[in-house]
């Protein structure tokens, strides 16, 4: 008995197959909370037939109540990113009843002003925290106090039960007052989860918030060695020692402050654009709006209709309407970004305005707290299978004007064939533009509501119409539609002959070739980046990904930020998405856009580079390794890094061979006093200069 | 200073270095308990803000001071928070086994790693073969020539 | 600038066998910029010459200091308290630095660390290349900005040889072949036609032909 899982399935052609496996993982799929009923009924709002909360296409984020909004899977299966983007967009939503208000629950705590610990001698109070029985349970706490007592400039030790009791803290921090205790070492759980605490506890104590360094005996040792009680023990006195040995270095750190310009920069006057205007105008913020092209819609103005049966052309021009006359936004239309300098809450960009008939430009300063890149995307246009050649040969909106403008054209078409995911050969990398499917989907419908005699083919590699759009490929499949699949390897051959269109696909099912007679033929061609992101993405210092779009600052986790503070991203300018999707992240946008701006002071870290200009040879190398283009030469000939665009990641100062720039909190002697403190090294203060630093 | 550390409770016990992003491998060690892994005791975690700021002296130095092996824990390729840390790394770690190799330490002492901050998995795998391969590879040379020199 | 580059380590620890404790000398101009020689390179030489000492069961002291440029005295003398109790410098400056702290420095042993490779452009991070061979006669303004000395591997004047392929040269497919390079830079300002002019052999004793070379600007010295 092997008790391998076995799988019988018939593989693509025809052969039933038979497999062992050891696990087996099926996608089951996501349905709504059992609760979620009872929920709507409670709030008195609507579900949708599968019982997940009713949206409406161009207000997705809205219930059917006023007043209450909706993110994240309640509404429908969804990808993490996705909900986070929604859960932010809500919050916009909310904040727009609540602006009057907002804020006033959560006031600003006082501290003791900051004593200076410049000149003195480090003197190290550590704390070792058993975390309840957490970490005592493994590691022998008496003997990391007692290994600590005994290491250099370490003024007092105490163990203590929980280091996060609010109690305990008070009790930490006077302690640290009392003894003119300099520098907090925690050997408790993680930094990652509770540095913030330990240096809001030293501002209790009159300190700089960052003379503190955390051993993480709990997440890092306990936790994870639970059958090593003594190896464990050795290795939590070792966490204990490096966080000593750095923590004898920190200094204080400063923090940049900044009075926010309360008003917005949203470049694109697309759907996404002129909504995050909207949303961000609503929340009391200026806005001015700029546009590339002649008139506000982007790819809108081509869409005349969605698959859940929304009018497009209706909601563009109410929004287009609500934008014009909303006197906080101004609308640029033929204008581009040519430059934009500053740093979050304090930006100045250049915009050029084409003036029409004499080919020139106006340049016009705007100076703004925060920037929006929603400049959308373009579907592509290859040179395949005779796209511009023949003008039987459309993309799919060419398709959606032929319908709304055009519909004897269908009406007397006899079959019209679709080929899927068509990307241009220079299309560096493949990637699915996920909004193909459900367009091929909703037109085929469309033609056979017209003319139910018109033959449909879509020929596709795989359909993905996913959530709820399942419905519309069922429907069409129910009208006649024909899917017929293709490979990869064997592409459908297409040909003009006397004037007709003759499609050869071979479908991988049936092992047969189709011949197709086409009176039109659709092209789901691919949604490419805009051409102008290459030279915004160099205005704004932004990264872009493989394909080209924008890339935001995590994938899962900050879908609509940069990690440049104070610029945000929305819509297609991300990747390809459908307009309910690029309303959510317009919407987000909005609340990560009040978050910054309606603080009347923004703080930064200054966990940042530094240049020290007497060692700096100008060897260029940090100007040209800095993945955000933050250093530069400045006019005395020497580096230089603005502290409010670092983003403190260290790539030049891991790279600089004059070893001129430090990154603040790692330094190399911090570093490697860590590594140093494992062989029971420890530098001596004053000596720290001869490290390399 | 007392080096209580190289008193291990049963003999040889390589002491396993990791320079983690703070990003993606810091936050998948964290994980590994809450998710019920465990791996072995040996790795002592040094945080950095980016594997963009490693430096070849700071892996130089972990064998300087002791060190069995090290490892090198970053984001995956293409996820880096600050865009292409791991990249940079990778490019630093060429001349860092180089320099390995002559000096008779050997590169595969030194390892790479790549993971997602959730993926506290391939944290418990690296650990647990950087530990495993300092134990079939013994003390670093450079230890056992300073145990002979001290007696 | 001046590139250089280090020394394997099997024949930097030759050179500084039997010495026991080392200054290590960086120097924070050319060999910076082309990582060979600054503070960042100092501290992992230094760090690898104490753990190869100690690989032979032996010890090694060693000294950290970079200084702006290694061949100027008032930057050299900058190193004169760190000297005293060091068995030998180790220099990681180029030919010139060498000197200058061994002329300096009369009585200690100065060692090189580093090979002195030319005089190079960054045509990207991490990749110098030769530009100029120093000859002493600069014949640039007759090939177009492109000189044939220092980027013809046989520095012929007269055209190319026999070897150029594809636009590369035959000792390494790598090179380009500097006559194609001046070729196309004439074509591309139209001066083709200055080619037909004949070079004279040239006269080798601007160069290191006519002996160690010195400038000497009276209306500098005092």
């Amino acid at each position: 008995m092997t008790k391998d899982v076995l799988v019988r399935y018939q593989s693509e052609d025809g052969e039933i197959k038979t497999e062992a496996f050891d696990i087996v993982a099926l996608s089951t799929g996501s349905e709504p909370a059992a609760k979620a009923a009872d929920l709507a009924g409670r709030l008195g709002i609507e579900l949708n037939e599968w019982g997940f909360c009713k949206t409406e296409k161009f207000n997705p984020l809205q219930t059917t109540m006023p007043g209450i909004f909706v993110c994240g899977t309640f509404a429908g299966p969804k990808e993490i990113s996705e909900t986070l983007a929604e859960a932010a967009g809500a919050a916009a939503g909310a904040l727009q009843f609540l602006s009057p208000v907002a804020g006033s629950l959560s006031p600003a705590p006082e501290y003791p002003p900051e004593r200076s610990v410049s000149g003195e001698k480090p003197k190290v109070g550590v704390f070792v925290c058993s975390c309840g029985e957490e970490i005592s349970k493994v590691v022998d706490l008496d003997q990391v106090v007692s290994h600590a007592q005994r290491l250099p400039d370490v003024a007092y030790v105490e163990k203590v039960a929980y280091a996060c009791d609010p109690d305990t803290r008070k009790q930490i921090a006077g302690k640290m007052n009392e003894l003119g205790l300099n520098r907090l070492v925690m050997a408790a759980c993680s930094p990652r989860t509770h540095e913030s605490m330990f240096q809001e506890l030293l501002r209790q104590a009159g300190l700089n918030s960052n003379l503190v360094d955390i051993a993480n005996l709990r997440d890092q040792c306990a936790w994870v060695h639970v059958d090593e009680p003594e190896m464990a023990t050795l290795k939590g006195k070792d966490l204990t020692a490096m966080a000593v040995a750095r923590a004898r270095l920190l200094e204080p750190i400063e923090t940049y402050v900044v009075e926010p310009k309360k008003s917005v920069l949203v470049i694109g006057g697309g759907a996404t654009g002129m909504s995050s205007a909207l949303a961000i105008a609503q929340e009391g913020f200026g806005v001015t709006l700029i546009e590339r092209e002649a008139e506000l819609g982007g790819n809108l103005r081509r869409l005349y209709s969605t698959a859940e049966g929304a009018d497009p052309q209706q909601f563009l021009k109410e929004l287009i309407r609500e934008v014009e006359s909303n006197d906080r936004i101004t609308v640029m239309l033929n204008t581009e970004l040519v430059k934009s300098t500053g740093s979050a809450g304090d930006f100045r960009s250049t915009v050029a305005t084409m003036v029409a008939g004499n080919g020139g430009s106006t340049e016009t300063e705007i100076e703004h707290g925060a920037t929006v890149v929603a400049t959308g995307a373009v579907e592509s246009r290859p040179g395949k299978y005779g796209l511009g050649q023949d003008d039987k040969v459309i993309t799919q909106q060419d398709l959606e004007a032929v319908i709304a403008q055009h519909s004897e054209r269908i009406k007397s078409a006899n079959s019209i064939v679709m080929i899927q995911c068509v990307q241009p050969e220079d299309q560096a990398e493949a990637y699915c533009s996920r909004v193909c499917c459900t367009a091929a989907v909703k037109n085929a419908i469309r033609i056979k509501e017209l003319s139910p005699r018109t033959d449909v083919y879509v020929l596709y590699k795989d359909m993905m119409t996913y959530g709820f759009r399942e419905q519309y490929y069922t429907e069409a499949r129910r009208r006649g539609v024909v899917f017929v699949r293709y490979s990869d390897d064997r592409q459908p051959d297409v040909r003009l002959e006397a004037g007709k269109l003759r499609v050869v696909v071979e479908d991988p099912i049936l092992g047969e070739r189709m011949a197709l007679q086409s009176d039109l033929l659709v092209l789901s061609t691919s949604i490419r980046p805009a051409e102008t992101n290459t030279g915004l993405a160099s205005v704004l210092s932004l990264p872009l990904s493989r394909e080209g779009f924008f890339l935001e600052a995590h994938l899962k986790m900050r879908p609509t930020d940069f990690v440049a503070p104070g610029i945000f991203l929305a819509g297609m300018a991300h990747y390809p998405k459908f307009v309910d999707e690029c309303l959510s992240q317009a919407a987000g946008v909005a609340a990560g856009v009040a978050g910054l701006l309606s603080k009347d002071q923004a703080k930064f870290r200054g966990e940042v580079a530094t240049v020290d200009a007497t060692k700096c040879a100008a060897c260029l190398t940090c100007v040209r390794v800095c993945p955000f283009d933050v250093p530069f030469i400045n006019a005395e000939g020497v580096a230089e890094v603005d502290p409010k665009k670092c983003q403190g990641c260290g790539t030049c100062s891991g790279e600089c061979p004059a070893k001129a720039i430090r990154l603040f909190n790692y330094y190399d002697a911090q570093v490697l006093a860590k590594t140093k403190a494992l062989a029971g090294q420890f530098v001596k203060i004053g000596e720290v200069a001869a490290i390399g630093e | 200073m007392e080096n209580e550390a190289e008193k291990s409770p049963n003999g040889y016990e390589p002491k396993v270095v990791a320079f983690a992003c703070q990003y993606c491998a810091y936050s998948a060690a964290d994980l590994a308990g809450p998710t019920g892994l465990q791996y072995p005791a040996n790795v002592r975690l040094v945080k950095l803000p980016c594997t963009g700021k490693l430096d070849v002296l700071y892996i130089l130095d972990a064998f300087e001071n002791g060190a069995d092996a090290v490892f090198i824990a970053g984001c995956l390729d293409g996820n880096c928070h600050h865009v292409e840390g791991p990249l940079r790394a990778k490019r630093r770690l060429v001349l860092a086994n180089k320099i390995l190799n002559e000096l008779g330490i050997g590169a595969d002492r030194l390892g790479m790693y790549q993971m997602s901050g959730g993926e506290s998995i391939r944290f418990v795998e690296a650990a647990r073969e950087m530990t495993d391969r300092a134990r079939q590879l013994g003390p670093s040379p450079l230890n056992q020539r300073k145990s002979a020199a001290n007696e | 600038m001046i590139i250089a580059e280090q020394k394997t380590l099997e024949e930097i620890k030759q050179i500084v066998a039997g010495y026991n404790k080392l200054l290590v000398v960086g120097c924070g101009t050319c060999v910076t910029v082309c990582f060979a020689g600054g503070e960042k390179e100092v501290g992992i030489l230094a760090s690898e010459l104490r753990m190869a000492r100690q690989m032979d069961g032996q010890q090694l002291e060693t000294v950290e200091r970079t200084i702006q440029r290694q061949c100027e005295w008032e930057f050299v003398d900058q190193l004169k308290d760190a000297i005293e109790d060091c068995d030998a410098i180790l220099s990681m400056g180029c030919g010139v630095g060498v000197q200058g702290l061994a002329e300096r420095f009369p009585t200690k042993v100065v060692l090189p660390a580093l090979n002195t490779k030319g005089m190079a452009l960054t045509v990207q991070e991490g990749l110098w290349a030769e530009r100029c061979a120093g000859c002493g006669n600069c014949v640039l303004d007759k090939f177009g900005g492109v000189c044939p000395i220092a980027r013809c591997s046989k520095s012929l004047q007269n055209g190319p040889c026999g070897g150029s392929v594809n636009g590369k040269c035959e000792i390494d497919p790598e090179i380009d072949c500097g006559w194609q390079l001046v070729y196309d830079r004439m074509k591309a300002i139209n001066m083709l036609d200055k080619l037909y002019e004949v070079q004279e052999i040239k006269d080798w004793s601007t160069a290191r032909d006519g002996g160690p070379r010195r400038i000497n600007r009276e209306d500098l010295r005092l």
